[in-house]
């Protein structure tokens, strides 16, 4: 073989090898997003099923035997979170909406565990997005699910509102 | 013909006969991935697609019911009656939900899958065929224990399991679904 000969066919050679490399990286891409996505359809799930329970309960624990007319009656931002008698780790044992502050936990599926987090702030009457520097009508939930399967977790929101 | 010539064209063959090989085995590849990501894909759609329904409906599991106790009337563990005004017009609706056979979809290979059905008080079952292989229901009290007594229910869970009908690389793809709904916004009302 000369050597014009040789070198076309490590030339072509390579190019095949460039070819195979780059469809595996692309079939590599496409199954993680595959396998990204299903995880994901299975933490939304998870993380409605703690927004459901969440929803169940009175929007403030001082509005649980009495109605209230004034923000001022609401529970302190900075106290938000299970009052005393009630252990972080019992849900069953929340009565009101930002009990759930501050929760954490590792759920399981058939397939996987996810770590859950819920955090629970006043949000701004006029810009939802806004976290309140004060006490308003409307606390907003936002649940975090991840797991090692997904490179980013799963955010859901809710706003309740007492009205 | 020099031995040259010929070990030339010998390993020019055993190259190009590696190249062709490794082609076709790219192509096969190809092939069974996309079929895989396409199942895969529809799997999940199917999947969304039971659910946007199942929600829709156990969403209002209870809304309207002047006695929210009595808003489940039949709680097995792949069959439910529950009453709820469904259609927001004030008139409390019963629907049930419950699994047919796997001998029902014998025309699919897939040897799990069968159709759930749907009805709305005494109208005709519905039923599409979305790949459900599981639908298990499980009944809670407000404290999140098993709960056997009906009226006692105030969380119920649903485990949805869909599959390709058709068996890719021999496997059939497949999504999962797991969520609990109270079976009324307002448990203290």
């Amino acid at each position: 073989m000369g050597l014009a000969q040789t070198l076309l066919t490590i030339a072509a050679i390579s190019l095949l090898s460039m070819i195979t490399l780059t469809l595996n990286s692309s079939y590599l891409t496409t199954n993680q997003v595959m396998v990204e996505s299903e995880f994901s359809v299975e933490a939304v799930s998870l993380a409605e099923s703690y927004l459901e329970r969440a929803i169940g309960k009175n929007f403030d624990e001082n509005g649980i035997s009495s109605h209230l007319t004034d923000t001022k009656d609401l529970t302190k931002k900075h106290k938000l979170g299970t009052e005393s008698g009630e252990d972080p780790k019992k849900m069953n044992l929340y009565n009101d909406f930002d009990d759930f502050d501050g929760y954490t936990a590792v759920d399981s599926t058939e397939r996987a565990s996810y770590n859950i987090a819920i955090m629970v702030v006043y949000v701004n009457d006029n810009n939802p997005s806004i976290i309140s520097g004060s006490e308003t009508w409307h606390k907003r939930m936002t649940i975090t699910v991840s797991n090692q399967y997904m490179s980013t977790p799963i955010q859901s929101q809710f706003i309740y509102s007492y009205f | 013909m020099g031995t040259n010539v010929v070990l030339d064209l010998l390993g020019s063959f055993i190259i190009g006969g590696m190249l062709l090989v490794n082609i076709i085995s790219l192509q096969g590849n190809a092939s069974s991935q996309s079929d895989l990501y396409s199942a895969t894909r529809v799997t999940q759609k199917n999947l969304v697609t039971l659910v946007g329904i199942l929600e829709n409906d156990f969403r209002k599991l209870g809304y309207g019911v002047t006695d929210p106790t009595k808003s489940i009337v039949k709680a097995d563990s792949n069959d439910i009656i529950f009453k709820a005004d469904i259609n927001r017009n004030g008139i409390i609706d019963t629907i049930r939900y419950y699994v047919g056979s796997t001998s029902e979809l014998k025309e699919t290979p897939n040897p799990n899958d069968k159709l759930l059905y749907r009805i709305e008080n005494k109208e005709t079952p519905q039923s599409s065929n979305l790949g459900l292989t599981r639908f298990l229901l499980k009944y809670y009290n407000q404290d999140m224990e098993p709960e056997s007594n009906i009226n006692a229910i105030k969380i119920v869970e649903i485990t949805i399991s869909v599959e390709s009908p058709f068996p890719i690389n021999g496997q059939y793809p497949n999504a999962f679904w797991k969520q609990t709904r109270i079976t009324s916004r307002n448990l203290n009302r």
